[in-house]
């Protein structure tokens, strides 16, 4: 019996409003493997040349009971179809045989791409959005009533996916994500990150499928039902398969498979079906399980605050009082590191600061990259993705350009936090839609066209319009944050108390979490530091819940760590006491300093170096050969007392440390360049030559450089960055279509070292790229590196568009499947078969022709 | 099969299977690193025991696998070496072209398609190391090198076990890439094993794999009389970096080129 269009408009409509249970179908490959496709074939080309086959599957599923039926298009993305049949063709048939079936509802199926995205794989995000529109375009001239996204493992492919769907098909998306045991995706998101993401981002339900059975899907679904605004799905397999006489079975009778399926419905899920391993039997069981479980229990959502990454859940419960810190440093205001790294192009750096706060235990990361000559949407685009490669904080993207949030926030693995929009009407205008678009929180800046208002009471007026707009957006008021605006208690001090009272007041009326960039309170003060710690704890005090700070301030973490003792949020103050049990207190260790220098006239002297070796024996031998499976361990020599031998043997010896007491030392005797010219430099070409000769190997070399690293720091501190002499640049990249950057990376850590300016463009990096690098900087030398015999062939195309393009630009090459002959032929002007031999290319072209 | 088969024989791994705790071999991991007896200094030599220690703990190897019937080109079955065509699976779903695969696979009338991975938690860890600490990358790197290529070991020895439980043997492994069997044959080999699906390994658009820290190879399965030598298949010969090796060059030879 076919359901009359509106019956089945009226179902789905039910069912996604939670109204209603839904039951899908289960497998089809498990169906078109016992009629005889073989492991490997792509299924949905029968629906080409078998269509017979597939739809007497789906006819099984509707006798069982099912009210949709997925068209057999998992698999067809244009990149999987690799040509043998064309993408609206295939889901034409599919989506026509379901219908044929008698399906009530048939849902459009969007499986993976199968190939990892960036920066994983080499698959862009713009790449992956485009072969998923193509087929949410084909979905609906198909005649599709829904579109289902499932066996995801990948956050950001979903999201290409769910945006492609949303912005082409215009019919209901169901999204569904694979867990594996360990509660987590293949890239490592959680139920609770996927229930978030997918619900921020507007999909019609969420949940699981595949990889598991319903026993063990049930606590993950229960664990998503606190973050799922929409109605939950879950299609689980029918257990493990086995080989039983050469047949693929599946460990789990319809029976039991039922009965596991209770499990689910009790956890929250009430849109069920099956994957692989079930057939029509065990369907026909859940529709009867579903009759008779009669309307649907209400929803568990819970209204938290939450914002995350693919990886990692800030969630702050709605009545709690639990806080948390957002890292300020990826900034470049008032950052000259930050603001040369941004313009050069180096992510890295940014990479690595983002990594340093994660570490110092910042729950979120502010990013910012406003600088006036910058293309902004590009650059926070870039930096973003870089960040997210290594770095599993959620993060707060942070611009005054809309268009560069939204290039941002579109391409975010996860759901981000706008910063910001205020109670400006343009604000309003330009910042909600993108955040609910691409399913986003946001703060909101109480100041609006008349400025920042002096009093609590109009400041509380301004967050309650944001409030109302973002909520006449679709934006739930879970997804506003509040920002009160701290201002200079030094120009107005009577506007602290009317923060903290606003803080309290927004929370009170508006029921919505705050947040609050704390180091502005102390500008024009002196003790910048002691002036934010105080301030951060009385508005902790007052209500605060995220922190903008610097999480590279011991006074700023030890407030937020004994607060976390005082709200209960440390329970049993178990981290603080594992922290601060055995630290001694900063006051009383500087009483005891200042009693110290009293006795001793202030000419402390310091013990002996406890790490202090001499250089690398040359007649040493492994206690246990060269195959052992440790290395030797050489005796430690006498300190030389000569400052200059000193650094020599600390750089020779690979050990950082105790070098910027060295260098101390040294500048007492040398300037700056001698010391650079005379003793670091010297000191490394030596590591290079004794590396060359086989007597150090290649962790050694990578330890002396950066204990001469160490040295350069030092003698910087001391005379500002100026010191170094500039002896040139070169851009460094890892060639497209390979990710292999090891190589690369110790090249770059040489260069550095030797005083080249790096420009490093990272992995996998289109020819266009390179060149538009050597432009903007004017550089003559580039290295690039290619791992695998396969990526060689995008090192010629490279080589040979600096060639045409910048004649006057050089190439050296390097990386484990070149040598000198293939280097030639890949029209290489330098072959370097290590980081050493690098070097020594980079000194002979500046040196020679500079 | 029609062979006899014990009742508590073990089953192929169809969906992934994590292989047990394996404590990394540190020689492989300094072998890698270039090491030839240099005497190095005490704290490298505990940052690179760190570094191996933290690979050890941190990442869990995972691996698939299922035994095929070969097939020949033209349509007949039990023989590797069908000449032109080279080797055919599942009806030529996955054909491998060239001699070295067929000469490797001589004998056998099945093969098992295995594939490891330590998955993208390895690629993400390196790639932070990359961004803070370049030695420790390198040093990682070569451990989850060393990590992988025993959890293939692990892999080829579950196979040996299938197949002595049911009177065979099992040989060598090869892998894609090795002497004259393209990387091109990655694709479909995933395909088949459902590998995307199962264990989250993909291949890039060139043919590489993704997550890098994984190994595919061809074990070949041969009646009790066959000539079953389990590992990898060893040599300079089947190596792709032939022309560039390091080893080759000073005269000597790495890990893999001995028996």
């Amino acid at each position: 019996m076919q359901l009359k269009p509106e019956r089945r408009t009226s179902l789905l409509e039910h069912a996604l409003a939670g109204r209603a249970y839904l039951l899908f179908d289960g497998a089809m490959g498990t169906m078109l493997q016992k009629a005889g496709m073989r492991a490997g074939e792509l299924p949905e080309l029968l629906n080409l040349t078998h269509p017979r086959v597939v739809e007497n599957v789906h006819r099984a599923y509707v006798r069982a009971g099912c009210d949709v039926v997925s068209a057999n298009t998992f698999g067809a993305s244009a990149r999987k179809l690799a040509g043998k049949a064309r993408v609206d063709e295939v889901f034409e048939a599919a989506v026509a045989l379901a219908r044929r079936s008698g399906a009530g509802l048939v849902a459009a199926d969007i499986g993976p791409l199968g190939t990892l995205l960036k920066p994983l794989g080499t698959l862009g995000f713009d790449e992956a959005y485009e072969q998923f529109a193509e087929q949410a375009r084909a979905a609906r001239k198909a005649g599709a009533d829904l579109v289902v996204v499932e066996t995801m493992t990948d956050l950001l492919e979903m999201k290409a996916a769910v945006l492609a769907c949303k912005e082409h098909a215009g019919l209901p998306v169901l999204a569904t994500m694979t867990f594996g045991e360990d509660g987590r995706t293949f890239l490592g998101t959680s139920p609770e990150v996927a229930a978030a993401t997918l619900s921020a981002l507007g999909v019609d339900a969420l949940g699981a499928n595949c990889s598991l059975g319903p026993r063990a899907l049930a606590p993950l679904v229960a664990r998503m039902a606190r973050y799922a605004r929409v109605p939950l799905m879950v299609q689980a397999n029918a257990g493990l398969p086995r080989v039983v006489d050469g047949e693929t079975v599946f460990d789990v009778d319809p029976a039991s498979y039922a009965s596991g399926v209770r499990a689910l419905i009790d956890a929250g899920a009430t849109i069920l079906g099956g994957c692989c391993g079930t057939t029509p039997e065990h369907m026909a069981l859940l529709r009867g399980l579903l009759d008779a479980c009669g309307r649907p229990s209400p929803a568990r959502y819970r209204a938290d605050f939450c914002i995350c990454s693919a990886q990692t859940l800030l969630s702050l419960e709605r009545d709690g009082a639990s806080v948390a810190t957002i890292g300020e440093r990826i900034n470049p205001t008032g950052k000259r590191r930050m603001q040369e790294a941004l313009r050069a192009g180096d992510y890295t750096h940014l990479a690595a600061e983002a990594i340093r706060q994660q570490r110092l235990g910042a729950d979120a990361l502010d990013v910012n990259v406003g600088l006036p000559e910058l293309d902004e949407p590009q650059v926070l685009v870039r930096a973003m993705e870089e960040i997210q490669a290594v770095c599993e904080l959620p993060l707060q993207i942070d611009s005054a350009d809309p268009h560069a949030v939204e290039a941002a926030v579109r391409r975010y693995a996860g759901k981000a936090l706008v910063n910001s929009v205020n109670g400006k009407q343009e604000s309003l205008e330009a910042v909600l839609p993108v955040a609910k678009r691409y399913g986003c929180a946001v703060v909101g800046l109480t100041l609006d066209e008349g400025g920042i208002p002096a009093t609590a009471q109009k400041r509380l007026a301004i967050a309650r319009r944001i409030v109302a707009a973002a909520e006449s957006y679709g934006i739930p008021r879970e997804d506003v944050v509040v920002d009160c605006l701290a201002m200079a208690a030094s120009t107005s001090q009577e506007q602290v108390g009317e923060i903290l009272e606003a803080i309290r007041l927004v929370k009170r009326e508006l029921g919505v979490k705050t947040v609050l960039g704390v180091s502005n309170i102390s500008f024009g003060l002196p003790q910048r530091e002691l002036v934010n710690a105080v301030f951060l704890a009385s508005a902790f005090g007052a209500g605060l819940d995220l922190a903008i700070m610097n999480p590279a301030s011991q006074r700023m973490r030890d407030v937020v760590a004994a607060q976390r003792v005082l709200n209960a949020q440390d329970v049993g103050a178990h981290a603080f006491i594992g922290r601060y049990a055995q630290a001694a207190d900063p006051y009383r260790l500087l009483a005891d300093h200042a009693e110290a220098r009293k006795v001793d006239g202030g000419h402390g002297q310091a013990g002996p170096d406890a790490q202090t070796v001499g250089g690398p024996r040359s007649d040493a031998t492994a206690p246990d050969g060269p195959s052992g499976s440790a290395p030797s361990v050489f005796a430690e020599a006498s300190v030389a007392d000569d400052p200059e031998e000193r650094v020599r043997d600390l750089v020779l010896s690979g050990l950082s440390g105790p070098m910027a007491a060295a260098v101390g030392k040294l500048l007492e005797q040398r300037d700056p360049l001698q010391a650079i010219d005379a003793c670091l430099i010297p000191a490394l070409d030596e590591v290079g030559a004794r590396f060359e000769r086989g007597e150090v190997f290649l962790p050694q070399l990578m330890a002396s450089a950066e204990a001469a690293k160490a040295g350069f720091d030092a003698i910087r501190q001391v005379v500002g960055a100026g010191a170094a002499a500039d002896k040139g640049a070169v851009v460094l990249a890892t060639v497209r279509g390979d990710v292999h950057d090891i190589g690369k990376n110790i090249v770059k850590m040489l260069l550095e070292n030797y005083g080249y300016r790096v420009y490093d463009l990272g992995r996998d990096v289109a020819p266009q790229t390179v060149l538009e690098a050597v432009r903007a900087h004017g550089v003559r030398l580039v290295g690039l590196s290619a791992l695998m015999t396969t990526t060689v062939k995008a090192m010629q195309e490279t080589i040979e568009l600096l060639h045409e393009r910048e004649p006057s630009c050089k190439v050296m090459v390097g990386g484990a499947v070149l040598n000198p002959a293939y280097a030639q032929m890949v029209g290489a002007d330098y072959y370097a078969k290590d980081a050493a031999e690098a070097a020594r290319v980079a000194a002979a072209f500046f040196g020679g022709g500079a | 099969m029609d062979e006899p088969v014990r009742a508590d024989a073990p089953s192929e791994a169809l969906t992934a299977r994590t292989l047990p705790f394996a404590v990394i071999d540190r020689a492989e991991v300094l072998r890698y690193l270039g090491y030839e007896g240099q005497g190095v200094s005490r704290e490298l030599a505990e940052r690179i025991e760190r570094y191996v220690a933290a690979c050890e703990q941190e990442q869990r190897p995972r691996c698939v696998w299922r035994v095929l019937a070969l097939e020949r080109a033209d349509g007949g079955s039990s023989t590797a070496a069908t000449g032109g065509r080279g080797v055919l699976f599942a009806g030529g779903v996955l054909e491998l072209p060239g001699k070295a695969i067929a000469r490797h696979l001589e004998g056998a009338d099945r093969a098992a398609l295995m594939a490891c991975t330590l998955g993208a938690a390895s690629a993400r860890r390196l790639q932070a190391l990359g961004a803070v600490d370049p030695l420790g990358q390198l040093v990682y790197d070569a451990a989850c090198t060393a990590l992988v290529e025993q959890a293939a070991d692990a892999c080829g020895a579950q196979i040996e076990a299938w197949a002595r439980a049911r009177g065979l043997r099992s040989g060598a492994r090869f892998s894609p890439g090795y002497a004259d069997l393209p990387l091109s044959v990655q694709s479909p080999f995933l395909d088949i094993l459902d590998a995307p699906r199962a264990l989250g390994l993909t291949v890039t658009s060139g043919n590489l794999l993704a997550p890098a820290k994984s190994v595919t190879a061809f074990v070949g399965v041969y009646g009790a009389a066959g000539r079953g030598a389990a590992g990898v298949a060893r040599g300079c010969a089947v190596c792709n970096l032939h022309d560039s090796c390091p080893y080759r060059v000073r005269g000597a030879v790495c890990g893999h080129a001995h028996a």
